[in-house]
Protein backbone atom coordinates (compact mmCIF):
# COMPACT_ATOMS: atom_id res chain seq x y z
CA UNK A 1 0.00 0.00 0.00
CA UNK A 2 1.54 3.42 -1.16
CA UNK A 3 2.24 5.68 2.05
CA UNK A 4 0.54 9.11 1.74
CA UNK A 5 3.27 11.60 2.18
CA UNK A 6 1.51 15.27 3.55
CA UNK A 7 2.85 18.47 1.76
CA UNK A 8 4.81 19.32 4.99
CA UNK A 9 6.80 15.89 5.04
CA UNK A 10 7.64 17.20 1.21
CA UNK A 11 9.26 19.95 2.42
CA UNK A 12 13.32 20.08 4.02
CA UNK A 13 13.55 20.48 7.84
CA UNK A 14 15.28 23.53 6.96
CA UNK A 15 12.62 25.61 4.80
CA UNK A 16 9.97 23.80 7.44
CA UNK A 17 12.33 25.84 10.27
CA UNK A 18 12.47 28.88 8.54
CA UNK A 19 8.78 28.77 7.47
CA UNK A 20 8.08 28.34 11.08
CA UNK A 21 10.23 31.69 12.62
CA UNK A 22 8.89 33.71 10.02
CA UNK A 23 4.98 32.81 10.48
CA UNK A 24 5.60 33.02 14.62
CA UNK A 25 7.61 36.23 14.21
CA UNK A 26 4.81 38.05 11.84
CA UNK A 27 2.11 36.77 14.43
CA UNK A 28 3.99 37.71 17.64
CA UNK A 29 4.96 40.98 16.34
CA UNK A 30 1.23 41.48 14.79
CA UNK A 31 0.05 41.12 18.67
CA UNK A 32 2.82 44.00 19.40
CA UNK A 33 1.48 46.00 17.01
CA UNK A 34 -2.06 45.92 18.04
CA UNK A 35 -0.71 47.33 21.40
CA UNK A 36 1.09 49.88 19.53
CA UNK A 37 -2.06 50.87 17.76
CA UNK A 38 -4.23 50.72 21.30
CA UNK A 39 -0.77 53.42 22.49
CA UNK A 40 -0.28 55.24 19.96
CA UNK A 41 -3.18 55.28 17.25
CA UNK A 42 -3.94 54.42 13.80
CA UNK A 43 -0.92 56.24 12.56
CA UNK A 44 1.48 52.88 13.99
CA UNK A 45 -0.91 50.40 11.32
CA UNK A 46 0.44 53.74 8.53
CA UNK A 47 3.52 53.95 9.39
CA UNK A 48 3.66 50.18 8.76
CA UNK A 49 2.05 49.46 5.80
CA UNK A 50 4.08 52.14 4.43
CA UNK A 51 7.36 49.98 5.94
CA UNK A 52 6.33 46.88 4.91
CA UNK A 53 5.46 48.08 1.21
CA UNK A 54 8.98 49.51 0.57
CA UNK A 55 10.74 46.62 2.50
CA UNK A 56 8.94 44.37 -0.38
CA UNK A 57 9.93 46.53 -3.13
CA UNK A 58 13.36 46.94 -2.71
CA UNK A 59 14.06 43.56 -1.72
CA UNK A 60 12.47 42.25 -4.88
CA UNK A 61 14.55 45.22 -6.92
CA UNK A 62 17.71 43.52 -4.99
CA UNK A 63 16.51 39.98 -5.40
CA UNK A 64 16.29 40.89 -9.45
CA UNK A 65 19.74 42.31 -9.48
CA UNK A 66 20.81 39.09 -7.48
CA UNK A 67 19.77 37.27 -11.41
CA UNK A 68 16.90 35.70 -9.33
CA UNK A 69 13.27 36.44 -10.43
CA UNK A 70 11.87 35.72 -7.26
CA UNK A 71 12.01 35.08 -3.23
CA UNK A 72 13.40 32.34 -1.64
CA UNK A 73 10.75 29.70 -0.37
CA UNK A 74 9.44 31.27 2.72
CA UNK A 75 11.70 34.04 3.00
CA UNK A 76 9.08 36.50 4.62
CA UNK A 77 12.46 38.18 6.52
CA UNK A 78 10.98 41.92 4.18
CA UNK A 79 7.77 41.61 6.35
CA UNK A 80 9.50 40.51 9.93
CA UNK A 81 12.03 43.20 9.39
CA UNK A 82 9.90 45.79 8.24
CA UNK A 83 7.71 45.40 11.39
CA UNK A 84 10.73 45.47 13.39
CA UNK A 85 11.78 48.67 12.38
CA UNK A 86 8.93 50.07 12.87
CA UNK A 87 7.96 49.00 15.96
CA UNK A 88 11.71 49.86 17.62
CA UNK A 89 10.66 53.61 16.29
CA UNK A 90 8.77 56.40 18.21
CA UNK A 91 5.48 56.82 16.98
CA UNK A 92 6.13 60.43 15.87
CA UNK A 93 8.75 59.47 13.58
CA UNK A 94 8.75 61.19 10.01
CA UNK A 95 8.09 58.37 7.23
CA UNK A 96 11.21 59.60 5.49
CA UNK A 97 12.97 58.10 8.62
CA UNK A 98 11.47 55.27 8.29
CA UNK A 99 12.02 54.33 5.32
CA UNK A 100 15.63 54.98 5.27
CA UNK A 101 15.90 52.69 7.83
CA UNK A 102 13.51 49.93 5.66
CA UNK A 103 16.31 50.84 2.53
CA UNK A 104 19.37 50.80 4.73
CA UNK A 105 18.41 47.12 6.44
CA UNK A 106 17.42 45.85 2.59
CA UNK A 107 20.17 47.41 0.56
CA UNK A 108 22.91 47.24 2.77
CA UNK A 109 22.70 45.07 5.59
CA UNK A 110 20.74 41.93 3.73
CA UNK A 111 21.05 42.06 0.16
CA UNK A 112 24.94 42.23 -0.52
CA UNK A 113 25.29 39.19 1.86
CA UNK A 114 23.56 37.20 0.05
CA UNK A 115 19.79 37.68 1.97
CA UNK A 116 18.46 37.35 5.47
CA UNK A 117 20.39 33.90 6.14
CA UNK A 118 23.91 35.19 5.30
CA UNK A 119 23.38 38.82 6.65
CA UNK A 120 26.26 39.33 9.35
CA UNK A 121 25.06 42.05 11.13
CA UNK A 122 21.33 42.29 11.87
CA UNK A 123 19.49 44.15 9.03
CA UNK A 124 16.85 45.71 11.30
CA UNK A 125 19.46 46.93 13.44
CA UNK A 126 21.79 48.20 10.89
CA UNK A 127 18.41 49.99 9.52
CA UNK A 128 17.25 51.70 12.54
CA UNK A 129 20.88 52.42 13.80
CA UNK A 130 21.72 54.31 10.31
CA UNK A 131 18.10 56.39 10.92
CA UNK A 132 18.81 57.27 14.39
CA UNK A 133 22.44 58.33 14.10
CA UNK A 134 20.81 60.24 10.80
CA UNK A 135 17.76 61.76 12.99
CA UNK A 136 18.64 61.47 16.47
CA UNK A 137 16.56 64.31 17.38
CA UNK A 138 13.21 61.94 16.46
CA UNK A 139 15.15 59.12 18.67
CA UNK A 140 15.07 60.97 21.63
CA UNK A 141 11.95 63.03 21.78
CA UNK A 142 9.58 60.31 23.04
CA UNK A 143 6.16 60.46 22.82
CA UNK A 144 3.50 60.42 25.52
CA UNK A 145 1.10 57.14 24.85
CA UNK A 146 -2.36 58.17 24.19
CA UNK A 147 -1.30 61.82 22.76
CA UNK A 148 0.05 60.66 19.32
CA UNK A 149 -2.31 61.80 16.44
CA UNK A 150 -2.70 59.65 12.90
CA UNK A 151 -1.40 61.51 9.93
CA UNK A 152 -4.59 63.80 8.67
CA UNK A 153 -4.52 65.89 12.57
CA UNK A 154 -2.83 68.44 13.59
CA UNK A 155 1.07 66.99 15.23
CA UNK A 156 0.60 70.06 17.74
CA UNK A 157 -1.18 68.30 20.48
CA UNK A 158 1.28 65.68 20.79
CA UNK A 159 3.23 65.44 24.33
CA UNK A 160 7.01 64.41 24.60
CA UNK A 161 8.68 63.05 27.68
CA UNK A 162 12.09 61.70 28.40
CA UNK A 163 12.35 57.64 28.31
CA UNK A 164 13.16 56.09 31.52
CA UNK A 165 16.66 55.55 30.15
CA UNK A 166 17.34 59.00 29.86
CA UNK A 167 16.08 59.59 33.39
CA UNK A 168 18.53 56.80 34.95
CA UNK A 169 20.90 58.02 33.64
CA UNK A 170 20.77 61.52 35.25
CA UNK A 171 20.59 58.77 37.96
CA UNK A 172 16.55 59.88 38.45
CA UNK A 173 13.63 57.63 39.46
CA UNK A 174 11.32 57.37 36.55
CA UNK A 175 7.80 58.49 37.92
CA UNK A 176 6.19 55.44 36.18
CA UNK A 177 3.75 52.74 38.30
CA UNK A 178 4.89 49.55 38.09
CA UNK A 179 1.64 48.48 36.82
CA UNK A 180 2.33 51.21 33.75
CA UNK A 181 5.54 49.52 33.52
CA UNK A 182 3.61 46.07 33.20
CA UNK A 183 0.75 47.62 30.53
CA UNK A 184 3.30 50.06 28.56
CA UNK A 185 2.11 53.20 29.53
CA UNK A 186 5.25 55.10 29.39
CA UNK A 187 7.84 56.81 26.69
CA UNK A 188 9.62 54.78 24.16
CA UNK A 189 9.75 53.03 20.71
CA UNK A 190 6.15 51.85 19.37
CA UNK A 191 6.22 48.46 20.23
CA UNK A 192 9.06 47.99 23.24
CA UNK A 193 7.18 49.30 26.17
CA UNK A 194 4.42 46.88 27.09
CA UNK A 195 6.14 44.34 29.36
CA UNK A 196 3.43 42.28 30.06
CA UNK A 197 2.25 41.50 26.33
CA UNK A 198 6.52 41.44 25.57
CA UNK A 199 6.62 38.51 28.32
CA UNK A 200 4.26 36.59 27.08
CA UNK A 201 5.49 36.84 23.57
CA UNK A 202 8.84 35.77 25.00
CA UNK A 203 7.30 32.68 26.11
CA UNK A 204 5.50 31.62 23.54
CA UNK A 205 8.41 32.08 21.12
CA UNK A 206 10.56 30.91 23.53
CA UNK A 207 8.30 27.43 23.95
CA UNK A 208 8.19 27.27 19.77
CA UNK A 209 12.14 27.43 20.37
CA UNK A 210 11.80 30.28 17.36
CA UNK A 211 14.31 31.99 19.41
CA UNK A 212 17.27 30.68 21.52
CA UNK A 213 16.77 30.60 25.18
CA UNK A 214 20.56 30.66 25.86
CA UNK A 215 20.95 33.65 24.36
CA UNK A 216 18.07 35.57 25.58
CA UNK A 217 18.17 34.07 29.66
CA UNK A 218 22.12 34.82 29.57
CA UNK A 219 21.76 38.66 28.65
CA UNK A 220 18.69 39.06 31.08
CA UNK A 221 20.74 37.59 33.94
CA UNK A 222 23.51 39.11 33.29
CA UNK A 223 21.72 42.88 32.51
CA UNK A 224 19.88 41.46 35.79
CA UNK A 225 22.55 40.85 37.71
CA UNK A 226 24.10 44.37 37.43
CA UNK A 227 20.99 46.32 37.76
CA UNK A 228 20.11 44.46 41.02
CA UNK A 229 23.78 44.42 42.58
CA UNK A 230 24.73 48.00 41.34
CA UNK A 231 21.66 50.25 41.03
CA UNK A 232 21.57 53.53 39.21
CA UNK A 233 18.73 54.91 41.88
CA UNK A 234 20.40 55.00 44.48
CA UNK A 235 18.76 52.89 47.39
CA UNK A 236 16.39 51.36 45.00
CA UNK A 237 17.43 47.68 44.14
CA UNK A 238 14.16 46.37 42.55
CA UNK A 239 13.30 49.34 40.79
CA UNK A 240 16.32 49.72 39.53
CA UNK A 241 16.09 46.14 38.32
CA UNK A 242 12.46 46.80 36.86
CA UNK A 243 13.31 50.01 35.03
CA UNK A 244 16.59 48.60 33.66
CA UNK A 245 14.70 45.56 32.23
CA UNK A 246 11.69 47.83 30.78
CA UNK A 247 13.71 50.51 28.78
CA UNK A 248 15.59 51.01 26.08
CA UNK A 249 13.60 48.57 24.04
CA UNK A 250 15.52 45.99 26.01
CA UNK A 251 13.23 42.74 26.04
CA UNK A 252 12.18 43.95 22.06
CA UNK A 253 16.04 43.45 21.09
CA UNK A 254 16.23 40.49 22.49
CA UNK A 255 13.55 38.72 21.04
CA UNK A 256 13.92 40.02 17.61
CA UNK A 257 17.21 41.55 17.06
CA UNK A 258 19.38 39.14 18.95
CA UNK A 259 18.02 36.02 17.68
CA UNK A 260 18.57 36.30 14.04
CA UNK A 261 19.63 33.01 12.69
CA UNK A 262 22.87 34.11 10.76
CA UNK A 263 24.29 35.92 13.43
CA UNK A 264 24.06 33.61 16.51
CA UNK A 265 26.77 31.16 17.32
CA UNK A 266 25.17 27.50 16.50
CA UNK A 267 26.85 25.51 19.68
CA UNK A 268 24.23 26.43 22.91
CA UNK A 269 28.05 27.14 25.03
CA UNK A 270 28.26 29.79 22.01
CA UNK A 271 25.47 31.07 22.39
CA UNK A 272 25.65 31.57 25.95
CA UNK A 273 29.00 32.83 25.29
CA UNK A 274 27.66 35.56 23.27
CA UNK A 275 25.00 36.58 25.40
CA UNK A 276 27.31 37.34 28.12
CA UNK A 277 29.17 39.65 25.49
CA UNK A 278 25.58 41.22 24.64
CA UNK A 279 24.84 41.71 28.56
CA UNK A 280 27.82 43.27 29.33
CA UNK A 281 27.79 45.66 25.83
CA UNK A 282 23.80 46.25 27.16
CA UNK A 283 25.12 47.57 30.36
CA UNK A 284 27.96 49.49 28.58
CA UNK A 285 25.50 51.07 26.10
CA UNK A 286 22.98 51.97 28.69
CA UNK A 287 25.44 53.97 31.14
CA UNK A 288 27.64 55.52 28.36
CA UNK A 289 25.51 55.51 25.25
CA UNK A 290 23.91 59.21 23.76
CA UNK A 291 21.81 57.83 21.17
CA UNK A 292 18.58 55.64 21.70
CA UNK A 293 17.91 52.67 21.65
CA UNK A 294 21.12 51.69 23.06
CA UNK A 295 20.10 47.84 22.87
CA UNK A 296 20.56 48.09 18.52
CA UNK A 297 24.30 48.99 18.65
CA UNK A 298 24.88 46.69 21.49
CA UNK A 299 23.59 44.14 18.69
CA UNK A 300 25.80 45.60 16.13
CA UNK A 301 28.83 45.33 18.00
CA UNK A 302 28.34 41.66 19.87
CA UNK A 303 27.28 40.44 16.01
CA UNK A 304 31.10 40.31 15.25
CA UNK A 305 31.92 38.58 18.13
CA UNK A 306 28.76 35.51 16.57
CA UNK A 307 31.30 33.55 14.64
CA UNK A 308 34.25 33.38 16.96
CA UNK A 309 32.03 32.88 20.04
CA UNK A 310 31.69 29.41 19.04
CA UNK A 311 35.38 28.99 19.25
CA UNK A 312 35.78 30.79 21.99
CA UNK A 313 33.56 28.01 24.14
CA UNK A 314 34.50 25.32 23.06
CA UNK A 315 38.27 26.50 24.22
CA UNK A 316 36.87 27.35 27.18
CA UNK A 317 35.20 24.36 27.78
CA UNK A 318 37.96 21.79 26.97
CA UNK A 319 40.13 24.03 29.43
CA UNK A 320 37.99 23.29 32.44
CA UNK A 321 36.94 19.90 31.41
CA UNK A 322 41.17 19.09 31.39
CA UNK A 323 41.18 21.41 34.74
CA UNK A 324 38.17 18.95 35.94
CA UNK A 325 40.18 15.85 34.65
CA UNK A 326 43.63 17.17 36.28
CA UNK A 327 41.90 17.98 39.51
CA UNK A 328 40.26 13.71 39.63
CA UNK A 329 43.85 12.36 38.45
CA UNK A 330 45.30 14.44 41.70
CA UNK A 331 42.27 13.02 44.33
CA UNK A 332 42.51 9.82 42.63
CA UNK A 333 46.49 9.27 42.83
CA UNK A 334 45.86 10.76 46.78
CA UNK A 335 43.48 8.15 47.36
CA UNK A 336 45.71 5.53 45.62
CA UNK A 337 47.98 4.27 48.49
CA UNK A 338 45.19 3.93 50.46
CA UNK A 339 43.37 1.49 48.02
CA UNK A 340 46.81 -0.34 47.23
CA UNK A 341 47.40 -1.14 51.16
CA UNK A 342 43.23 -2.43 50.80
CA UNK A 343 43.63 -4.48 48.39
CA UNK A 344 47.17 -5.86 49.93
CA UNK A 345 45.49 -6.89 52.69
CA UNK A 346 42.19 -8.35 50.37
CA UNK A 347 44.97 -10.31 48.61
CA UNK A 348 46.95 -11.53 51.97
CA UNK B 1 34.84 31.80 -31.29
CA UNK B 2 34.93 35.03 -31.97
CA UNK B 3 36.44 37.53 -29.76
CA UNK B 4 34.72 40.25 -27.25
CA UNK B 5 35.64 43.63 -26.99
CA UNK B 6 38.08 43.11 -23.89
CA UNK B 7 39.78 40.40 -25.28
CA UNK B 8 40.10 42.37 -28.55
CA UNK B 9 41.89 45.27 -26.72
CA UNK B 10 43.40 43.24 -23.82
CA UNK B 11 46.78 45.03 -24.59
CA UNK B 12 44.75 48.41 -24.08
CA UNK B 13 42.83 47.43 -21.43
CA UNK B 14 46.37 45.71 -19.07
CA UNK B 15 47.81 49.16 -19.95
CA UNK B 16 44.71 51.04 -18.23
CA UNK B 17 44.51 48.86 -15.63
CA UNK B 18 44.55 51.02 -12.55
CA UNK B 19 42.54 53.64 -14.02
CA UNK B 20 39.27 50.81 -13.52
CA UNK B 21 39.43 47.70 -13.64
CA UNK B 22 42.73 47.22 -11.25
CA UNK B 23 41.82 50.25 -9.19
CA UNK B 24 44.23 51.28 -6.25
CA UNK B 25 41.06 51.79 -3.72
CA UNK B 26 38.12 49.80 -5.82
CA UNK B 27 39.59 46.59 -7.15
CA UNK B 28 42.93 46.66 -4.46
CA UNK B 29 41.71 48.43 -1.32
CA UNK B 30 44.74 50.33 -0.69
CA UNK B 31 44.87 53.87 0.29
CA UNK B 32 41.65 53.58 1.87
CA UNK B 33 41.68 55.37 4.78
CA UNK B 34 41.64 59.58 3.09
CA UNK B 35 38.90 58.22 1.11
CA UNK B 36 37.04 57.00 3.69
CA UNK B 37 37.50 59.99 6.17
CA UNK B 38 38.65 62.77 4.86
CA UNK B 39 37.02 62.91 1.71
CA UNK B 40 33.39 64.34 2.93
CA UNK B 41 32.90 66.92 0.47
CA UNK B 42 34.37 67.80 -3.18
CA UNK B 43 37.23 70.31 -2.03
CA UNK B 44 38.77 67.74 0.19
CA UNK B 45 38.37 65.52 -2.35
CA UNK B 46 40.07 67.04 -4.85
CA UNK B 47 42.63 68.16 -2.44
CA UNK B 48 43.82 65.06 -1.32
CA UNK B 49 43.88 63.65 -4.67
CA UNK B 50 45.69 66.32 -6.38
CA UNK B 51 48.45 66.06 -3.73
CA UNK B 52 48.29 62.09 -3.88
CA UNK B 53 48.59 62.50 -7.81
CA UNK B 54 51.86 65.07 -7.17
CA UNK B 55 53.18 63.12 -4.43
CA UNK B 56 52.87 59.86 -5.84
CA UNK B 57 53.66 60.52 -9.45
CA UNK B 58 56.77 62.26 -8.76
CA UNK B 59 58.07 60.25 -5.84
CA UNK B 60 57.61 57.01 -7.71
CA UNK B 61 59.38 58.51 -10.92
CA UNK B 62 62.50 59.35 -9.13
CA UNK B 63 62.67 56.33 -7.46
CA UNK B 64 62.98 54.46 -10.58
CA UNK B 65 66.39 55.64 -10.73
CA UNK B 66 67.53 54.64 -7.26
CA UNK B 67 69.73 51.57 -7.99
CA UNK B 68 68.53 47.94 -7.30
CA UNK B 69 71.85 47.05 -5.27
CA UNK B 70 70.45 49.32 -2.40
CA UNK B 71 68.89 46.56 -0.13
CA UNK B 72 64.60 46.65 0.30
CA UNK B 73 64.91 47.84 3.56
CA UNK B 74 66.79 50.55 3.04
CA UNK B 75 64.99 51.62 -0.78
CA UNK B 76 61.46 51.96 1.21
CA UNK B 77 62.86 54.21 3.26
CA UNK B 78 64.36 56.22 0.83
CA UNK B 79 61.49 56.40 -1.39
CA UNK B 80 59.56 57.57 1.87
CA UNK B 81 61.72 60.23 2.47
CA UNK B 82 61.92 61.64 -1.26
CA UNK B 83 57.78 61.81 -1.07
CA UNK B 84 58.42 63.31 2.35
CA UNK B 85 60.68 66.22 0.22
CA UNK B 86 57.78 66.08 -2.69
CA UNK B 87 55.09 66.49 -0.27
CA UNK B 88 57.06 69.93 1.07
CA UNK B 89 56.35 71.92 -2.11
CA UNK B 90 52.88 69.92 -2.84
CA UNK B 91 51.38 71.44 0.47
CA UNK B 92 52.53 74.49 0.12
CA UNK B 93 50.91 75.03 -3.47
CA UNK B 94 47.75 73.38 -2.53
CA UNK B 95 47.60 75.45 0.84
CA UNK B 96 47.95 78.52 -0.99
CA UNK B 97 45.10 77.59 -3.84
CA UNK B 98 43.09 76.43 -1.16
CA UNK B 99 43.96 77.26 1.89
CA UNK B 100 41.14 76.19 3.91
CA UNK B 101 40.64 72.41 2.57
CA UNK B 102 44.34 71.93 3.76
CA UNK B 103 43.82 72.60 7.41
CA UNK B 104 40.32 70.75 7.34
CA UNK B 105 42.10 66.96 5.51
CA UNK B 106 44.32 67.74 8.40
CA UNK B 107 46.64 64.65 9.11
CA UNK B 108 45.61 62.86 5.54
CA UNK B 109 47.66 64.76 3.87
CA UNK B 110 51.16 64.07 5.12
CA UNK B 111 50.14 60.64 5.64
CA UNK B 112 50.40 60.17 1.74
CA UNK B 113 53.81 59.80 1.97
CA UNK B 114 53.45 56.46 3.20
CA UNK B 115 50.82 55.34 1.24
CA UNK B 116 50.95 51.90 -0.06
CA UNK B 117 51.55 52.71 -4.09
CA UNK B 118 55.08 54.53 -3.18
CA UNK B 119 56.18 51.54 -0.37
CA UNK B 120 55.04 48.59 -1.38
CA UNK B 121 53.26 48.98 -5.39
CA UNK B 122 56.26 50.95 -6.64
CA UNK B 123 58.53 47.39 -6.08
CA UNK B 124 56.25 44.84 -6.99
CA UNK B 125 54.79 46.45 -9.82
CA UNK B 126 55.93 49.67 -11.57
CA UNK B 127 59.51 49.57 -11.24
CA UNK B 128 59.38 46.57 -12.88
CA UNK B 129 58.49 47.65 -15.89
CA UNK B 130 60.17 49.88 -18.58
CA UNK B 131 60.15 53.51 -18.19
CA UNK B 132 57.20 54.31 -20.79
CA UNK B 133 55.29 51.70 -19.91
CA UNK B 134 56.18 52.73 -15.83
CA UNK B 135 54.79 56.18 -16.55
CA UNK B 136 51.69 55.53 -18.43
CA UNK B 137 50.80 52.88 -15.36
CA UNK B 138 51.33 55.39 -12.90
CA UNK B 139 49.66 57.64 -14.07
CA UNK B 140 46.18 55.78 -14.69
CA UNK B 141 47.08 54.71 -11.24
CA UNK B 142 46.67 57.90 -9.78
CA UNK B 143 44.12 59.07 -11.98
CA UNK B 144 42.32 56.11 -10.83
CA UNK B 145 42.94 57.18 -7.32
CA UNK B 146 41.38 60.76 -8.11
CA UNK B 147 38.68 59.68 -9.91
CA UNK B 148 37.52 57.34 -7.27
CA UNK B 149 38.16 59.95 -4.50
CA UNK B 150 36.32 62.66 -6.22
CA UNK B 151 33.39 60.40 -6.69
CA UNK B 152 32.86 59.37 -3.33
CA UNK B 153 33.50 63.18 -2.09
CA UNK B 154 30.93 64.57 -4.29
CA UNK B 155 28.60 61.82 -3.47
CA UNK B 156 28.81 62.76 0.03
CA UNK B 157 28.63 66.17 -0.36
CA UNK B 158 25.41 65.93 -2.62
CA UNK B 159 23.85 64.03 -0.09
CA UNK B 160 24.81 64.95 3.29
CA UNK B 161 25.10 68.68 2.71
CA UNK B 162 22.79 69.06 -0.27
CA UNK B 163 25.51 70.96 -2.48
CA UNK B 164 28.32 70.46 -4.76
CA UNK B 165 31.87 72.27 -4.62
CA UNK B 166 30.09 74.42 -1.88
CA UNK B 167 27.21 75.78 -3.89
CA UNK B 168 23.87 74.77 -2.49
CA UNK B 169 22.21 72.48 -5.19
CA UNK B 170 18.49 72.02 -4.57
CA UNK B 171 18.76 68.95 -2.51
CA UNK B 172 15.85 69.24 -0.04
CA UNK B 173 16.05 65.71 1.99
CA UNK B 174 19.90 65.17 3.20
CA UNK B 175 21.33 61.99 5.40
CA UNK B 176 23.62 64.14 7.63
CA UNK B 177 25.01 60.17 8.54
CA UNK B 178 26.81 60.40 5.00
CA UNK B 179 29.44 62.55 6.17
CA UNK B 180 30.78 59.93 8.97
CA UNK B 181 33.12 57.82 8.00
CA UNK B 182 30.80 54.44 7.89
CA UNK B 183 29.37 56.01 4.99
CA UNK B 184 32.71 56.24 3.74
CA UNK B 185 32.99 53.00 3.72
CA UNK B 186 29.50 51.97 2.36
CA UNK B 187 30.02 53.97 -0.65
CA UNK B 188 33.44 52.38 -1.32
CA UNK B 189 31.67 49.19 -0.83
CA UNK B 190 28.88 49.90 -3.61
CA UNK B 191 31.85 50.85 -5.80
CA UNK B 192 34.23 48.09 -5.65
CA UNK B 193 30.86 45.65 -6.01
CA UNK B 194 30.15 47.66 -9.39
CA UNK B 195 33.73 47.10 -10.69
CA UNK B 196 33.99 43.32 -9.66
CA UNK B 197 30.91 42.65 -11.49
CA UNK B 198 31.81 45.09 -14.95
CA UNK B 199 35.49 42.88 -14.24
CA UNK B 200 33.86 39.71 -14.11
CA UNK B 201 31.49 40.36 -17.06
CA UNK B 202 34.55 41.56 -18.81
CA UNK B 203 37.01 38.65 -17.90
CA UNK B 204 34.09 35.83 -17.82
CA UNK B 205 31.79 36.72 -20.54
CA UNK B 206 28.56 34.65 -20.71
CA UNK B 207 28.85 32.61 -24.16
CA UNK B 208 26.04 33.42 -26.22
CA UNK B 209 23.33 32.25 -27.68
CA UNK B 210 24.88 30.60 -31.46
CA UNK B 211 27.87 30.21 -29.45
CA UNK B 212 26.55 27.76 -27.08
CA UNK B 213 25.99 25.04 -29.80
Amino acid sequence: MEKIISYDETISPELTERKNKYLNAILILSAITIMSVFFYGMRVLQLMAVAILVSFVSDYICVLFSGKFRFEKYDFSSVTHAMIITLLMPATVEVYALVAAVLVSSVIAKHPFGGADKAIFSPPAVGVAFSAICWSEQFMKLPVPFTTYSTTENAAVVQFSAGPSSILKLGGMPKIDYIDVLLGKFCGGMGTTCMLVLACCLLYLLSRKSIHGSVVLTTLAVVAVWAFCFPRIEGERVASLIFEMSSDAFVFGLMFLANEPSTTPKTRSGRMFFGVILGVLVIIFKIFGVVNPGIVYAILIADVFAIPCDKYALYITERVDSLVDKIKERTNSNEKPAGKVKGGEAND
Amino acid sequence: MTKTFYQRHKKLFDLTDGLFLGNTVLERGLVLAPVVVASYNYESSHVLGLAFMAITFVTVLIASFIPKSIPYSLRAIIYTMIACLVFVPTAYLLNLAYPSSVMKVGVFLPLLVANSLIVVKSESRFLKKKKPHMIIDLLCHVLGFYIVIITVGAIREIFASGSLMGNPIGVKFTIPALLLPFSGFIIVGFLAAFVKRINNALKNPKPRFNEEE
